[in-house]
């Protein structure tokens, strides 16, 4: 029995849609659309609104669901790298949400009551928790609305990349790298836990390769795994691989194609990891 | 395990997969309870059509012995109208604590409805406060344990009477 599901999925240089199936076996794109978007029109920032011109990512959020033909169907949202702040959490009794409501909440910089807080388990009794601002989620819902989607649920594409890829092979040792058109999370896990989980912002230069190489070591170490073994996805994670199989890493790409319609590799989908 | 992440504002919540089987189970309880009512009705028209052949044979009339059989038959079906089975084991199922279950439950109709339980408790304390119950109760009566066996959980057969006409 096929079931599918729509994923819409954000992030600063395109919005996409994918058309997703899941039965029995792993699930499979039926279908994959991405349209670009102009420069500083979508800007994902934790704080500060995103949609700095909501014009254009109507728009093509508009020809996508034109383009899918699939308008009834609820679709799982898909926010970018860098609209949430997220703590690695081991909750004692509390249950791992409300812990997660505490300990994220203090110090943000606007109220406890317009966080909007979710987690993903890392491990035994370790959870990624994130918070995101709900003026920001309420951007992004506004415009999904507008473009005529039935918002099913609402995620985040690094939690969800995590999540998938923790599930591929859980008790691995290496460190996941999670890009983002504006940044990336790096977590490093080890018999089935993740240990440490750092985001940073992207800056893309010639020297990234570089900068994120040192970052995946340091995150290792701080998480006692020996010579990483590095996984990537996001956008941009071809030209990483490539660069840090150069510079003498073991690397491989967090998932492969999954069916043929991608307009892109699939480890260039973060989000792919919402549709599993 | 937590279920699918959401950060809507709005959250849409789905019900989960224990509140679908529990809501699955108390469905076919409901049917279960349908079916076993259908099936005392159907019984009951059949033992009330026989007393009333039976009334009309002249032969009964002659033999004391098949005119008390007629009377037993009548009181059966009395019983089977007043006290159908799923009104018996709603009353049995008000009056359990929630740690207490039955493994078995045979009921008896004659003059009376005699009910034949296998009950399971997760705590003795909880078999206490069930035969307290019962023994409190106005609709059972001749309430008769059997032998217990007790250690943790604690299993029982039980032999009692259902009073149709016992108050609430």
């Amino acid at each position: 029995m096929q079931r599918a599901r729509l994923v819409l999925a954000f992030d600063a240089n395109a919005v996409a849609a994918a058309r997703v199936s899941s039965g029995l076996g792993a699930p499979r794109i039926e279908a994959c659309l991405q349209e670009p978007l102009p420069t500083g029109a979508l800007r994902p920032s934790p704080w500060e609104p995103n949609f700095a011109d909501a014009g254009p990512v109507r728009e093509a959020l508009g020809r996508l669901r034109q383009a899918l033909g699939d308008q009834k169907r609820g679709a799982v949202v898909v926010l970018p790298t860098g609209v949430a702040r997220t703590a690695l959490l081991e909750p004692s009794a509390a249950g791992p949400r409300e812990f997660a409501r505490f300990r994220l909440t203090q110090g943000l910089p606007y109220p406890a009551s317009e966080a909007l807080v979710d987690i993903v388990a890392v491990g035994k009794g370790r959870f990624l928790g994130a918070a995101v601002r709900r003026s920001i989620v309420a951007e992004y819902e506004e415009a999904v609305a507008s473009a005529g989607f039935t918002q099913e649920r609402l995620d985040l594409a690094p939690l969800a990349a995590l999540d998938a890829l923790l599930r591929r092979s859980p008790a691995a040792a290496g460190v996941d790298v999670i890009l983002g058109d504006v940044g990336f999370s790096l977590a490093a896990h080890r018999d089935g836990e993740v240990w440490a989980f750092r985001s940073r912002l992207r800056d893309e230069d010639e020297e990234e390769p570089a900068r994120i190489q040192a970052e995946a070591e340091r995150t290792a170490a701080a998480a006692g795994v020996p010579s990483p073994r590095i996984r990537v996805v996001g956008p941009g994670a071809r030209g990483l691989l490539n660069a840090l199989s150069f510079r003498g890493m073991t690397v491989s790409p967090g998932w492969e194609g999954q069916g043929e319609h991608l307009p892109v590799e699939a480890c260039e989908l973060a989000w792919l990891g919402a549709a599993q | 395990m937590t279920s699918r992440r959401d950060f809507s504002t709005r959250p849409v919540r789905g019900a989960s997969f224990r509140e679908r089987a529990f809501l699955g189970l108390a469905a076919a309880a409901v049917a279960v309870s349908a079916a076993l009512a259908f099936q005392a009705k159907r019984d009951l028209g059949e033992a009330q059509a026989a007393v009333e052949a039976a009334r009309r044979d002249p032969a009964l009339r002659r033999a004391p012995a098949l005119r008390d059989a007629a009377g037993t038959l009548a009181a059966q079906a009395l019983a089977t109208s007043e006290a159908p089975p799923a009104r018996i084991l709603a009353d049995l199922a008000a009056l359990m604590p929630g740690d207490v279950r039955l493994n078995a439950a045979t009921l008896v109709y004659g003059e009376t409805v005699l009910l034949e339980l296998n009950v399971a408790a997760r705590e003795d304390a909880a078999y206490d406060r069930f035969l307290e119950n019962l023994t409190a109760s106005p609709r059972f009566g001749d309430i008769l344990p059997g032998a217990e066996s007790r250690g943790g959980t604690v299993t029982a057969p039980l032999r009692l009477r259902y009073r149709p006409g016992g108050a609430p």
